[in-house]
């Protein structure tokens, strides 16, 4: 039918406006309102630079078979699609076009669940098969830089990669860009003077804060490079676990995978906070590393026995920490390690992203919204959702971090507030403040019942061990 | 009919054509005006640099790379500071507390006196502007260093020192004068020192997000060439010896930095190798250059800095992933300026 109405138009030479639809929205956003109205509001929030490398495949083979007859007189406006530097917005306005139920605008919230997992399986299938052959027609400068760019990335990975091409005009210059779109993976090559062989770069997750501080994904570091570092400066790590009351019944398994993925061939103190000093197990431990339990008082509330960690980590400080260790990690009990944890997650100051909010808005983040709260971040702040169980650092730093939010929580107390997610949400106003030099993906404390496996997620280094709740809490 | 039917098609066709590429090139040469951020209803017309107006806070766990075109991240995890992927506010947040100094050591020996006016002038224009900066001066002319006005917080301080006939003992002996000075001066008046060639002109703005522990400089020469070509110093007998196969980047000789102490640490490195390499009667193939490839390549830099903070254009161009030029060459004429 398709075919038919083309060739119905083509005798009343009312070519384009029938033709447009699939491709219009492409080049003409806001300019044409009387083309396409229920196009125009799905461009606006798609004018997301980020969503540049995915676009080109989605619209091309579905404007190839209508436009075949007439492509010799589209390839001109074809060719100066490519450049204008808007073109990034097209993919999210696409791929609802392509549904029936396309929401006349997409709420920003829904884009970024393009991404994670956007499924490579539609686009490998027909970009090669195209692209090449689009390329060298229009682009003969970028030619060199591509056939440089082609071969090894079409060895190294034939079916899991693409290539965009864009332009920018920038003050008269035209220049060019080769991008690769994110796909779950792909080997970047071209333009990196990183050493050979090339650590695979992620494109798929932010790698940095924006103040610069790295995002500790799997594929960004090089573990011997960081290994050479750290190895000569004879350091140990402090970890502390708290084990109150019926929480010794994971020590076991907390230590057991401790010892074969923790911080493997450093000096490591495991320090056990407990009311049950009988209950710690024994784990034969590797060389260099010991546990030293220490006793402390339990609380009747969890909530109590959360937000007090604070407290005793920074009493022991002085005792312990600043003579015995350099850094300091303070985990959960109520996890085990999966994968390798290691020195690359030591910095001065470490936050952990909350594996349930990573991806979500900021409107969603579960900070403390009560001004009287020590612990308040005012709605439209805040960078990101940390963890309450998984932070460390230099031992000054945590010192100063769990001092801060004990005194903090000391003066909610004394104004009868207690901050929703207790000691979780003094620490997130703190690395709000104080903003953390590493800052460690959930792949560090993950959920696998409760969150399953995401694209994103190439390796979940601690899991959270499954436990019930009514049993193990307040007994 | 067809004749008549392929004319009217064509027609038609043709001046859609002409309406689709006259609008896509209008929206191409404007389309700085168009592009919006998350959350903004209405295009704003964006600024030259876009970061100097406000915009409202993306999504950043859910914002991908800003730059997907760049490496971000070294190996050892240590940021490459490209534009884009840095808030200036957050970052002069936890700056301006800190009560900071930076000091800039510069080298105007002989005749490259003349290349200072344009450097100090740019420098108060786009060089940490609202921080306290001191302008180290090393030369041997004192009456030909210029008066500029400088902003509040900021002065130049001249040191006299002796020159030499060849140029490159004037560049290698910079190493000797700056761990020198640290002690007499360094260690007490400044915070962080910045250590730069000074036929150079600040072109953008060049601010705290450089500052870090040790920071080194991408040559821009070689920015995304294979290791193998990497004009190291491949002799085993000199001290700057890196051998083939090794080595993560190529960094510039004139654009280092970083705390006093790490500087000091890798001045006082690089000086030491050198008159090693003196007394077996070799010298690097690029001198100090080749000499803080090596420190770096040992002691891996905390912060890295993209070719952007320096850049040649007339050698180079202007290639895609390149946003801002912060520092461009100056050009000279190498005759008339070496060696007199």
């Amino acid at each position: 039918s398709t075919s038919r109405s083309l060739i119905k138009l083509k005798g009343r030479g009312i070519p384009f406006s029938h033709f447009l639809p699939s491709f219009l929205p492409s080049f003409l956003p806001s300019f044409l309102p009387s083309f396409l109205p229920s196009f125009l509001p799905s461009f606006l929030p798609s004018f997301l630079p980020s969503f540049l490398p995915s676009f080109l495949p989605s619209f091309l083979p579905s404007l190839l078979p209508s436009l075949l007859p007439f492509l010799p007189s589209f390839l001109p406006c074809l060719l100066l699609s490519f450049l204008p530097s808007f073109l990034p917005s097209f993919l999210p306005s696409f791929l609802p076009s392509f549904l029936p139920s396309f929401p006349p605008s997409l709420p920003p919230s829904l884009l970024p669940s393009f991404r994670p997992s956007f499924p490579p399986s539609l686009l490998p299938s027909f970009l090669p098969s195209f692209l090449p052959s689009f390329l060298p027609s229009f682009l003969p400068s970028f030619l060199p830089s591509f056939s440089f760019f082609l071969p090894s990335s079409f060895l190294s990975s034939p079916f899991f990669f693409f290539f965009f091409i864009f332009s920018q005009y920038q003050e008269g210059h035209i220049s060019c860009t080769v991008l690769i779109s994110h796909s779950t993976y792909f080997i970047l090559e071209h333009h990196s003077s990183s050493p050979e062989p090339a650590t695979q770069r992620r494109i798929d997750v932010p790698l940095l804060t924006p103040w610069l501080a790295p995002i500790v994904w799997d594929g960004t570091f090089d573990e011997d490079i960081l290994n050479e570092q750290f190895q000569g400066r004879n350091i140990t790590i402090g970890v502390t676990i708290f084990a109150i009351k019926k929480y010794v019944i994971f020590l076991k398994l907390f230590l057991e995978t401790a010892e074969k993925h923790f911080m493997v061939g450093y000096k490591v103190n495991y320090y056990v906070f407990t009311d049950r000093p009988n209950d710690v197990p024994k784990i034969p431990l590797q060389e260099g590393r010991k546990i030293i339990t220490l006793v402390v008082q339990n609380y009747s509330r969890w909530q109590d026995i959360s937000m007090h960690r604070m407290e005793m980590i920074s009493n022991y400080c002085h005792q312990l920490f600043f003579k015995d260790v350099d850094y300091l990690v303070c985990l959960d009990v109520d996890m085990k390690f999966n994968d390798h944890v290691g020195v690359e997650m030591l910095s001065d100051l470490v936050g952990t992203l909350h594996p349930g909010f990573y991806g979500a808005s900021r409107e969603t983040f579960t900070y403390e919204r009560r001004p009287k709260s020590q612990a308040y971040i005012p709605r439209g702040k805040g960078d990101y959702y940390y963890m309450g169980g998984f932070f460390g650092g230099k031992v000054q730093q945590v010192y100063k971090l769990t001092k801060a939010c004990h005194e903090a929580m000391l003066i909610d107390k004394s104004n009868r507030i207690e901050a929703v997610w207790h000691d979780e949400s003094h620490l997130n106003k703190y690395l709000f403040l104080h903003k953390p030099t590493k800052v460690l993906p959930p792949e560090y404390m993950w959920d696998k019942q409760l969150l399953g496996w995401p694209a994103f997620l190439r390796k979940m280094r601690m899991l959270a061990v499954p436990k019930n709740h009514a049993k193990i809490r307040n007994k | 009919m067809n004749s008549k039917t392929k004319d009217c098609l064509s027609k038609t066709y043709r001046d859609w054509l002409w309406v689709i590429l006259v609008l896509a090139a209008f929206l191409g040469g404007y389309s700085t005006y168009f592009i919006l951020e998350h959350h903004s209803s209405s295009p704003e017309p964006a600024t030259q640099s876009v970061q100097h107006h406000e915009k409202p806070k993306i999504e950043l766990q859910t914002a991908s790379q800003r730059r997907i075109d760049v490496p971000l991240l070294t190996p050892w995890l240590a940021p490459i500071v490209w534009d884009g992927t840095f808030d200036e506010d957050i970052l002069n947040e936890q700056f301006q507390g800190r009560n900071i100094t930076i000091g800039v050591t510069i080298f105007a020996i002989k005749k490259y006196v003349i290349f200072l006016k344009l450097f100090l002038e740019t420098a108060e224009k786009h060089f940490m502007v609202g921080y306290k900066v001191n302008y180290y001066v090393f030369t041997d002319r004192p009456n030909d260093v210029p008066k500029i006005p400088l902003q509040e917080g900021r002065k130049i301080i001249t040191l006299v020192v002796q020159n030499y006939s060849r140029w490159q003992d004037i560049s290698m002996h910079r190493m000797e004068m700056i761990s020198n000075y640290c002690h007499q001066l360094f260690f007490k008046d400044v915070d962080y020192l910045v250590c730069l060639d000074v036929d150079m002109k600040f072109n953008d703005h060049v601010g705290v997000e450089m500052l870090s522990d040790l920071v080194g400089t991408l040559h821009p020469g070689f920015y995304g060439a294979s290791r193998e070509t990497f004009t190291y110093e491949r002799r085993p007998k000199s001290q700057a010896y890196i051998p083939r196969g090794k080595g993560d980047y190529y960094y510039m000789g004139g654009f280092f930095g970083g705390k006093v102490q790490q500087v000091y640490k890798l001045t006082k490195a690089c000086h030491e190798a050198m008159l090693i390499d003196k007394s077996n009667r070799i010298e690097a193939v690029w001198h100090d250059e080749s000499h803080l490839n090596k420190y770096l390549f040992l002691h891996k830099p905390t912060k890295v800095l993209p070719p952007e903070y320096m850049w040649d254009k007339q050698l180079l161009g202007w290639p895609a992933f390149l946003r801002k030029m912060r520092m461009l060459a100056v050009p000279k004429n190498h005759a008339k300026i070496r060696n007199k």
